[in-house]
């Protein structure tokens, strides 16, 4: 008699994974992917945004316009150093947060609240503090002036190109650097102690042990 | 059986009486910008309508004035637009080249034609709205900017608010020198600055001053008169943190600031309505006595007596709402504008209707003297299909020469380029 063949866990625990992850799934593609491919076939169009005639086709035009711009590549530019000058502090330093507040025994939630809260703050309400921090009379000259034992002056931190980048990074790093943070404590507390433990008993130093 | 059949009869006429009822009921929505004043009386005035029509709901919704534009653009854009909606003509313009709003009803506002209606207004009130004999709009608001003077920062600094007040461009900026408390390059204390994203309406007049022009008369040039656009360029490169440091773009808005009267600003440009809002903000400045209004100044050199272009709001209708919708849209509108004298007391915005100007208690009121006679120098403010985009690139070339060390030639040099491109892809 044969054997009724039933499904494994892993291949439950596989079909229970697909059950929960299928709605942000569906959300996601409806509200990224979609837009995205829209835009991608837009693209190839000449449309203006308020008549009501179709799409004029231009084929790669669009394209052709945007290579010969030089706007287009000093804004290639300006995201490639924002990027930088963003995602590698934010993973750098949201690490550093994750294990001091994994090392800590007490207070940690009240870290990750403190360090998540700017996450949760409205973008404008975010907007209107850090206009008044880098106004010209506001918060960022003043400690700069202090820092450097000035008085008086101007650091222009937006309306110099190099300072207004600095000014970008330094808002969105405050902005996320709490959720990177949760999600490396989430990424850390997930690890078994054990494997911590047999490596300590194997003979790797701290160091080797935080890598591995 | 019976029972059954009876109830399911009882069933069906009470649903049909529901639907006849919801069919009947009119919802129109309305988008506009935010102003507390208003929105008081017009929230008034949805109940009284509603009242005397219950079949009509109106559903009114107030965004920030700057982001009008791009909530607008984008729900026209996505076929979701409001049935009734305004913006600033400048902006209106391109709807009505592009048949998005439906032409006036004048059954439904009760004249009888085109010059019935034109005969109640300040004559070339329409002229902004209208396009090929057809007018699409009926004015909210007509503004323009004068200058307000705050006397006691005058005194403050050792001049006569009755004497020193700037009549030329080049006044301006003296005055606004000796106005100006810094400490080191930080200004503590603005003397005047301008209202930074409206060019269209206050950088453009003062290119006009000097014989300068955004487009040709043929539409198909753009910059007319490059002389003119670079002294005026200078001037701004002159103004910002890189030249005498009066003022910039990075400063909080000055017309806001100008209110709060803490001694950090003496001058500020505005238009009529902001007594209302100094009213509201601060009581006790608005009646201290301590504040005039002088008119917009020229330059020293100019060949046009130009002053700061006025601007309207105008009320519209989309022409994809249902002709049945547009014209209890038209009617609404009709009965909020009914209230001239309410709009200019308690907004203190001017719906230019001749029973409102030529009564006499509207031409005591404060300043608006000032207003008027600037008005007069004045004209509509630039109207192009593409205005609000040529307004972006005038704002990208003064930020250029003011905050990003670019010359003024060279700034000129890009405006024109941009905007020439715009012009190519029309003609």
């Amino acid at each position: 008699m044969r054997k009724k063949q039933g499904f494994s866990m892993e291949q439950k625990k596989a079909r229970w994974g697909w059950i929960f992850v299928s709605p942000a799934l569906i959300l996601f593609s409806l509200f990224s992917f979609y837009p995205i491919i829209t835009a991608f076939y837009t693209s190839f169009f000449n449309k203006n945004l308020l008549s009501l005639q179709p799409p004029r086709y231009l084929g790669w035009g669009n394209y052709k316009y945007l290579f010969n711009s030089q706007e287009f590549f000093d804004s290639v530019l300006n995201t490639a150093i924002f990027t930088a000058g963003t995602f590698i502090p934010l993973v750098v330093f949201s690490l550093i947060l994750a294990m001091f507040i994994m090392s800590i025994g007490k207070f940690q939630r009240f870290f990750q609240m403190a360090f998540y809260a700017p996450a949760v703050l409205s973008s404008v309400v975010a907007a209107l503090i850090w206009l008044l921090v880098f106004d010209p009379r506001g918060i960022a000259n003043y400690g700069l002036n202090l820092f450097f034992r000035t008085s008086g002056v101007n650091y222009h931190w937006l309306s110099k190109a190099g300072m207004l980048r600095l000014s970008t990074i330094i808002v969105y790093f405050w902005k996320y650097i709490g959720y990177f943070t949760i999600v490396f404590v989430a990424g850390i507390g997930a690890i078994p102690t054990t494997l911590h433990e047999a490596a300590l008993i194997d003979g790797t130093s701290r160091w080797q042990n935080f890598g591995m | 059986m019976k029972r059954l059949s009876s109830l399911l009869v009882v069933g069906l006429i009470f649903l049909a009486a529901a639907g006849a009822v919801s069919a009947q009921t009119i919802e129109l929505t309305f988008w506009t910008h935010t102003d507390d004043n208003r929105t008081m009386i017009e929230e008034r005035y949805i109940e009284e309508f509603e009242a005397m029509y219950p079949n009509i709901k109106i559903k009114r919704v107030a965004n920030e004035a700057s982001k009008m534009g791009d909530l607008i653009l984008t729900a026209f854009s996505a076929q979701n637009a409001p049935d009734i909606f305004n913006l600033p003509i400048e902006q209106e313009y391109a709807y009505m080249v592009y048949q998005r709003v439906a032409p006036l009803d004048y059954e439904a506002i009760g004249y009888e034609n085109a010059e019935d209606l034109k005969s109640d207004f300040l004559e070339g009130t329409f002229d902004p709205i209208s396009l090929d004999g057809v007018i699409y709009g009926l004015p909210l608001e007509v503004t323009n900017w004068s200058i307000y003077m705050n006397e006691r920062v005058f005194r403050d600094a050792g001049l006569d608010p009755d004497q020193d007040w700037p009549r030329t461009w080049e006044d301006m900026a003296d005055v606004a020198e000796k106005l100006t408390l810094r400490d080191g390059e930080v200004v503590l204390r603005r003397g005047f600055d301008f209202r930074y994203p409206y060019y269209l309406v206050s950088v453009l007049p003062m290119v006009e001053q000097l014989g300068g022009r955004l487009v040709s008369a043929d539409g198909k040039t753009a910059i007319v008169n490059e002389e003119a656009w670079i002294q005026v360029l200078k001037y701004f490169q002159d103004w910002g943190p890189h030249g005498r440091n009066l003022g910039s773009p990075t400063y909080p808005a000055a017309r806001k600031v100008w209110n709060k009267d803490n001694n950090d600003l003496g001058m500020c440009l505005s238009g009529y309505y902001q007594q209302a809002r100094l009213k509201i903000d601060n009581p006790e400045f608005h009646d201290s006595g301590e504040w005039r209004v002088v008119p917009f100044p020229v330059f020293e050199n100019a060949v046009s007596d130009v002053r700061a272009s006025y601007y309207g709001h105008y009320y519209l209708v989309n022409a994809q709402t249902p002709k049945e919708k547009q014209k209890w849209a038209w009617k609404f509108i009709a009965y909020m504008l009914d209230h001239p004298w309410e709009y200019l007391q308690e907004v203190n915005i001017l719906i230019p209707r001749n029973d409102l100007l030529e009564d006499q208690d509207f031409t005591e009121l404060p300043y608006m003297d000032v207003f008027m006679s600037d008005m007069e120098k004045s004209h509509a403010v630039f109207l192009h299909e593409n205005g609000y985009q040529f307004e972006r690139f005038i704002g990208d070339a003064i930020d250029g020469v003011m905050l990003a060390g670019e010359s003024a030639e060279g700034a000129l040099a890009t405006l024109k380029s941009r905007i020439q491109e715009v012009l190519d892809d029309i003609y």
